[in-house]
């Protein structure tokens, strides 16, 4: 069951976590004091309404949290928990069909998040009905539950009783249904950065079966846990920045020149491509560092500046999009960076990425521009403050001087948060990667 | 019809780390049900308390320094930060069943309004603050409210009420934490003496008020000796 | 026939109940039922009263004072102590065309006219096809120390005998207007004025001498979400203090006055328990196969799916009314109890 931040009055708003009276996977009985909260008005323990063993403590101490935020998971015996989401790593779980309503609960040394254990006889990945012993009266259903819950479709097993002895009432029943839509969203264990699909424990590519039936000419595709990995991530990104975009024009000819001329020497010599995407990061980088506050989360009120750049570079493969992240970036040149990229793109397209490269990015480059693309609007990988887009090089006519001449051009755009950075900022920090694109000598860099 | 309640009012200061004692373990007889609602009013021996949210620049003076002026320090479970508790303030620890889903602010509003109410009585007009928890008068501090519950259900600690408290004691803190308030009294407020002796009864009675309760059962031995506290209130 | 002066009684009366409401207008649910029952005098000569004491003396409660020097002894009759009789005598009257209101000196007393009642009376629609427009009226319930032989609900018989209408009203402005409904219906119709809200609740009272209230309909005297506690008569007025008290504990209760018991307002009760989905019935007669024993089925029955708790009764137990006061505080539900139970029913 589902422990949540009480309310001590309609008007309370949130709570304090102060402390934890148990860790995890200590057992807690009915009752116990379980942790220890303040709000602005009183400071209270509140005992636990659930017996069992805390098996995840959601929300650290120290932590100020809204009125009905999740703070920790009990497991209790036989219980059934909700599929583990994509945001968690678990090497460890898997579904265990054919498992016996009477199977112990994890044991309480185990490292592991909750297991997933099925009644006979089902095979979906959620129970059907099974009444679980949250309390001493967690099985008494009233008329008036039963009827909402039939109503609403609701699994009985998901809801949290906050009546007497762990029984549901209706409010209980009424504020499930409320904010079920929202409740993936709401599971603060789902971190927003993408992670690695599990190695070996999933099949990442896996579609599950789909729910809805196709319609005439349809066909219905249920989207794989890599996909709603990214649509929760895309989603959350524009929701919650506020979003602007600026982009400038480069003018490449030197890089193109530069590249043309070393690309099979370097090749020959370090075994791998030298793509235009090692400059622009490092151009990107020498920015960051005059402009930090680009290279920047915004943590509740505060702006947590780096002191050093992981740069995300995103990657498109089979499965979707993925960010490995090349830590240290600001420590390399030309050379590492290549070679960074090139294993991390390849190790990606093979499901190879371990978890930690893909998370801990500071600023993130897309680079669509071999697609074709002259000018994207890639959505911020959050909880950077920005993410700049590469896209393609062309061959244009500009001005130069009073002439015109054709150069090798390519738009470079940054969507940027404006809550963390103004406009001029924003310019400023891209007309400076420009600058360093148009003026640096990144030949001497490359050693051929 | 009121529910009865009990009023424990002993006479002279009352120990304080003696009192928190007593009060904690009324408060688990008051759990198990075996006592009714009481409020207990006394006063305590010059102590500061600092309460959860208490920072170290909210002492002004050393430690040494507060205990050479005779005074304890005492960190606490209740919520805030520090104040003083001393002669001349009159205490409140209402000892109170909250129900199993409380409403912590109306309690502490209606803390407030015993106090404003008690005030009124005695012409000194106060109000409460939008902002901060406690009785005022304009921007200065005349009783302080701090709460914990026990079990998410029964109250502790309780309230402050400066009557002729030495006002001169706050210079050891930052009350509170709040530096730029003030802290009165209402005897300062009123121009004349108005003792914790006057008030007590006042403040009884507006209590019942607000919390229609009929206290009874005047104690003035307290607390007794710790072991018996429960056992006494069970009988 | 001659009409007597009469003196100023204890309460100060003197003329007609009109006059005797306050500055302000109003009239206590005592006053409000003498003006209902003038202003049905005065509007069909066919309305006439019968009862012990109510002529010369103006009525042991004196709801009658100054009655009989308007409209004479033969339409303000003192009888002899017969309460049977009174009973038969009305019926007759009823008979022959006539619209008679039945005074009991207390409600307990009618059950010496037992048999007259729920046989002759209640049946005789039935049994023959003539109305019997006949009005009994009398002063019910306890709460003022009157002991076992004057504080007596005995609506549950009435209620039970089919053909009766049992009418209990809480507020003046509700005793008013029922009672000139009752005086109006052709139905018998028992109307229990409970004494200890006599003199206790006063409030503004329409003065159209048309106003009639139906018979048969709930008044939700106080909305609330959380739990509902359906009443009549004196304990509408404890179950309000209860709820104002209750509502500084976040508890919203939701107070339905029956009004009357006989017919009963189902469709009031069931959505009222529909909204908030926990019931509390309390009511003055004992407990057992008393009204709330009839309400609590009907909710169990024809709620079920609305409710999120049991229906809990309240009621005094199957005892005599005690004489003592701490007795009768301990038989009858008190503020207190009404808290105790709603706080008990919340956290079921």
């Amino acid at each position: 069951m589902h422990v949540k931040m009480p309310q001590l009055g309609e008007t309370v708003i949130e709570g304090t976590i102060l402390k934890w009276l148990k860790a995890e996977g200590d057992q807690v009985a009915l009752d116990e004091p379980l942790f220890e909260i303040s709000t602005d008005k009183v400071d209270t323990e509140v005992p636990s309404s659930a017996a069992g063993v805390l098996t995840k403590i959601l929300v650290p101490e120290g932590s100020t949290v809204a009125v009905g935020t999740e703070l920790a998971e009990i497991a209790e015996a036989g219980v059934v928990a909700a599929a583990a989401t994509p945001g968690e790593s678990s090497p460890g779980s898997s579904v265990r069909p054919g498992a016996g309503a009477g199977d112990e609960p994890p044991a309480p040394s185990s490292a592991a998040p909750v297991a997933i254990s099925v009644p006979a006889g089902t095979a979906a990945s959620t129970p059907t009905g099974v009444p679980v012993d949250r309390g001493s009266r967690s099985q008494i259903l009233s008329p008036l539950v039963r009827k909402l819950a039939a109503e609403h479709g609701v699994d009985l097993a998901n809801v949290v009783g906050t009546g007497t002895g762990g029984r549901i009432t209706k409010n209980d029943i009424l504020a499930f249904v409320g904010r079920a839509p929202t409740a993936a969203a709401a599971a603060p264990s789902a971190a927003p950065v993408l992670t690695a699909p599990a190695p070996a424990a999933t099949t990442p590519g896996a579609v599950p079966a789909a729910s809805i039936a196709a319609g005439v000419g349809e066909e219905v595709v249920a989207m794989s846990h890599i996909r709603q990995a990214i649509a929760k991530h895309m989603y959350g990104s524009v929701q919650s920045t506020a979003r602007a975009w600026t982009m400038v024009e480069v003018n490449v000819e030197q890089l193109v020149q530069l590249r043309a001329r070393a690309k099979d020497a370097f090749l020959a010599k370090y075994g791998v491509n030298l793509t235009y995407l090692p400059f622009v990061v490092r151009a990107t980088v020498d920015a960051l560092h005059e402009f930090p506050n680009v290279n920047a989360r915004l943590d509740g009120e505060n702006i947590v500046l780096h002191r050093y750049v992981n740069m995300g570079i995103a990657v498109s493969y089979d499965a979707g999009l993925i960010v490995p992240v090349i830590k240290g970036a600001d420590g390399m040149n030309s050379v590492g960076l290549a070679r960074a990229i090139a294993d991390l793109a390849a190790r990606a397209r093979a499901h190879q990425l371990k978890p930690d490269e893909v998370q801990g990015a500071t600023f993130t480059i897309t680079n669509p521009g071999p697609y074709g693309s002259i000018a994207s609007v890639p959505i911020i990988n959050t909880p950077n403050t920005g993410i700049i887009s590469l896209d393609a090089i062309t061959r244009r006519a500009v001005v130069i001087g009073d002439a015109i001449a054709i150069r090798s051009m390519v738009n470079i755009s940054m969507s940027w948060d404006h809550r963390v950075i103004d406009g001029e900022l924003a310019t400023r920090f891209l007309a400076r990667v420009k600058e360093n694109l148009e003026t640096w000598d990144f030949g001497g860099d490359l050693g051929v | 019809m009121s529910r009865a309640g009990r009023l424990i009012r002993p006479d002279g200061p009352v120990d304080y780390d003696a009192a928190n004692a007593a009060m904690h373990g009324l408060a688990e007889a008051r759990l198990a049900g075996t006592v009714e609602d009481s409020l207990i009013l006394l006063e305590h021996p010059p102590v500061f308390t600092a309460g959860r949210r208490w920072k170290p620049d909210h002492i002004v003076w050393t430690q040494d320094r507060i205990r050479a002026a005779g005074a304890e320090l005492r960190f606490i479970d209740r919520g805030g930060s520090l104040t003083f508790h001393g002669p001349g303030q009159l205490i409140g620890y209402p000892v109170l069943d909250l129900g199993s889903t409380p409403d912590a602010l109306r309690f502490v509003r209606n803390l407030e309004e015993v106090l404003i109410r008690s005030a009124a009585e005695i012409g000194i007009d106060l109000h409460r603050s939008d902002v901060q928890t406690g009785v005022w008068s304009g921007e200065r501090k005349v009783a302080a409210i701090g709460v914990r519950l026990m079990r998410m259900r029964v109250s502790l600690h309780g309230f402050a009420l400066n009557c002729t408290t030495d006002l001169s004691w706050y210079d050891a803190i930052v009350p509170c934490g709040l530096a730029e308030e003030g802290v009165t009294s209402l005897s300062e407020l009123a121009g004349r003496e108005v003792s914790v002796q006057q008030m007590a009864p006042i403040v009884a009675r507006r209590f019942e008020e607000v919390f229609d309760l009929r206290l009874q059962t005047q104690e003035r031995e307290w607390p007794t000796h710790p072991a018996s506290t429960v056992a006494a209130s069970a009988s | 026939m001659a009409t007597r002066t009469l003196h100023a009684g204890a309460a100060g009366h003197g003329a007609e109940p009109r006059g005797k409401r306050t500055d302000a207008g109003e009239a206590t649910y005592l006053i409000a039922i003498a003006e209902a029952l003038w202003e049905e005098m005065e509007r069909d000569a066919r309305v006439f009263m019968l009862g012990e004491d109510i002529g010369n003396y103006g009525g042991a409660f004196k709801v009658t004072e100054g009655f009989i020097d308007h409209f004479g002894p033969e339409r303000v009759m003192d009888t002899p102590i017969v309460e049977e009789t009174i009973v038969g005598m009305a019926l007759g009257a009823a008979m022959e065309g006539l619209r008679p209101v039945a005074e009991f000196q207390y409600a307990d007393f009618m059950s010496s006219g037992f048999d007259e009642i729920t046989t002759a009376l209640a049946r005789y629609h039935y049994r023959s096809g003539v109305p019997a427009p006949v009005v009994l009226r009398g002063p019910s319930g306890g709460g003022v120390r009157a002991s076992s032989f004057h504080s007596f609900n005995p609506e549950p018989w009435f209620a039970h005998s089919p053909g009766l209408k049992v009418v209990t009203p809480a507020f003046p402005t509700d005793a008013k207007g029922l009672l000139k409904a009752a005086i109006r219906d052709d139905n018998p119709v028992v109307f229990l004025e409970h004494k200890w809200i006599y003199r206790r609740i006063k409030e503004v009272v329409p003065e159209d001498p048309d106003f009639v209230l139906p018979i048969g309909k709930a008044d939700v005297k106080r909305a609330g979400d959380d739990i509902t506690i359906v009443a009549y008569g004196m304990m509408v007025h404890q179950a309000l203090e209860a709820a104002e008290n209750l509502a500084t504990e976040g508890i919203r209760v939701e107070v339905l006055d029956l009004r009357s018991v006989q017919p009963l307002d189902k469709e009031a009760i069931l959505a009222s328990v529909a909204k908030t989905s926990r019931a509390i019935v309390l009511y003055e007669s004992h407990r057992f196969l008393g009204i709330g024993a009839e309400v609590a089925a009907v909710i169990a029955e024809e709620a079920f799916e609305s409710l999120d708790a049991p229906v809990v009764r309240l009621a005094p137990p199957n005892v005599p009314v005690p004489f003592s006061p701490t007795l009768e505080d301990a038989y009858l539900p008190q503020v207190a109890d009404i808290e105790d139970a709603v706080r008990k029913l919340s956290a079921w």
